[in-house]
């Protein structure tokens, strides 16, 4: 079955009113999270409209003030921002190698490999060691050193879902969804990051309870040192 | 006298602290969930590999819906 262009285009307005949602939470209302998990989110969101913004608000978005602490504790719930925070980095790669490739006019299995090495790049050099090295020592070698394993792990997770979809959507189905001029791409890309997202849950709720990966996180700004403009009471006043 | 800069930068360390966390994992448990994960991405491709040709490229089928018999 071939899906009309209308219902894809409709996924693709929910997608965008979705992102608009999740990025206004995260910048202008802004919710106590770390800016990485900020970004990711919204590219979550582009990739996987409605699905991630449903899941931002169940798993991330502070309920009431002060309450974000407490609210992301679950281990579910670190177990969605793990998977945010590695789809968001390897689906932006994915998504790019395709892009190019297919100008290129590569076949589709070595357009496979090279998403799978851009997709890790990205995820590994940029969104884990590069946005991530401050939390994990200041250094960006040991953050490499740190992340590329569970990059990994969860790579080859997201992979396992999300390349199947792509090889039987665009050989098997359509292939006008080889070429991205065509919404039929952008949706065979949309339900594969989607499908990669929840492919790789699991080994991040692992990774998450094994203290390989980190979580959800909750910054709020640090309250202004106190540099007292008051006089201070002479000591014999109290007593 | 701590200047912005400082404060900032002592900030940042104690929020790296937050975050740092010991794994509590076996070397064990991590090769089988290594091996797991290889084999569940060699799987994802080789299973529909063998139902399609992954030899054509976007170029090669022009704009046809369905890929040449």
């Amino acid at each position: 079955m071939i899906l009309p262009e209308w219902l894809l285009w409709s996924w693709f307005a929910l997608a965008a009113l979705s992102t608009g949602y999740v990025a206004w939470d995260n910048f202008v209302t802004g919710n106590p999270e770390e800016t990485v998990m900020k970004w990711g989110w919204v590219l979550i969101t582009v990739y996987m409209g409605p699905i991630a913004a449903a899941l931002y608000v169940l798993a991330d978005k502070e309920p009431r003030p002060g309450e974000h602490e407490r609210f992301i504790r679950p281990l579910w719930k670190q177990g969605i921002g793990s998977t945010v925070h590695c789809i968001a980095g390897d689906a932006t790669g994915i998504v790019a190698a395709a892009v190019l490739t297919s100008v290129l006019g590569l076949p589709m299995g070595l357009d496979l490999v090279v998403e799978y090495v851009a997709g890790f790049g990205v995820g590994l050099l940029v969104f884990q060691a590069l946005f991530m090295k401050d939390m994990m020592g200041g250094s960006y070698r040991a953050a490499l050193r740190g992340a590329w394993v569970p990059e990994w792990l969860s790579m080859n997770m997201m992979a396992a879902g999300m390349f199947p979809v792509m090889i039987f959507l665009m050989m098997g189905r359509d292939m006008r969804a080889m070429d991205p001029l065509t919404p039929q791409f952008w949706a065979v890309m949309s339900l594969g990051v989607t499908v990669g997202f929840f492919v790789a849950y699991p080994v991040n709720v692992w990774m998450v309870a094994k203290n390989l990966k980190h979580g959800l996180m909750t910054a709020r700004p640090r309250p202004a040192p106190i540099t007292s403009s008051v006089p201070r009471m002479p000591a014999e006043a109290l007593s | 006298m701590i200047t912005t800069h400082e404060t900032d930068r002592i900030d940042r360390i104690d929020h790296a602290h937050e975050h740092q966390m010991a794994p509590v994992v076996t070397r064990t448990q991590l090769v089988v969930v290594t091996v797991l994960t290889v084999l569940a991405l060699a799987l994802g491709i080789a299973l529909p590999a063998s139902q399609v040709n992954l030899g054509l490229s976007g170029h090669d089928v022009g704009g046809l819906v369905m890929p040449p018999a």
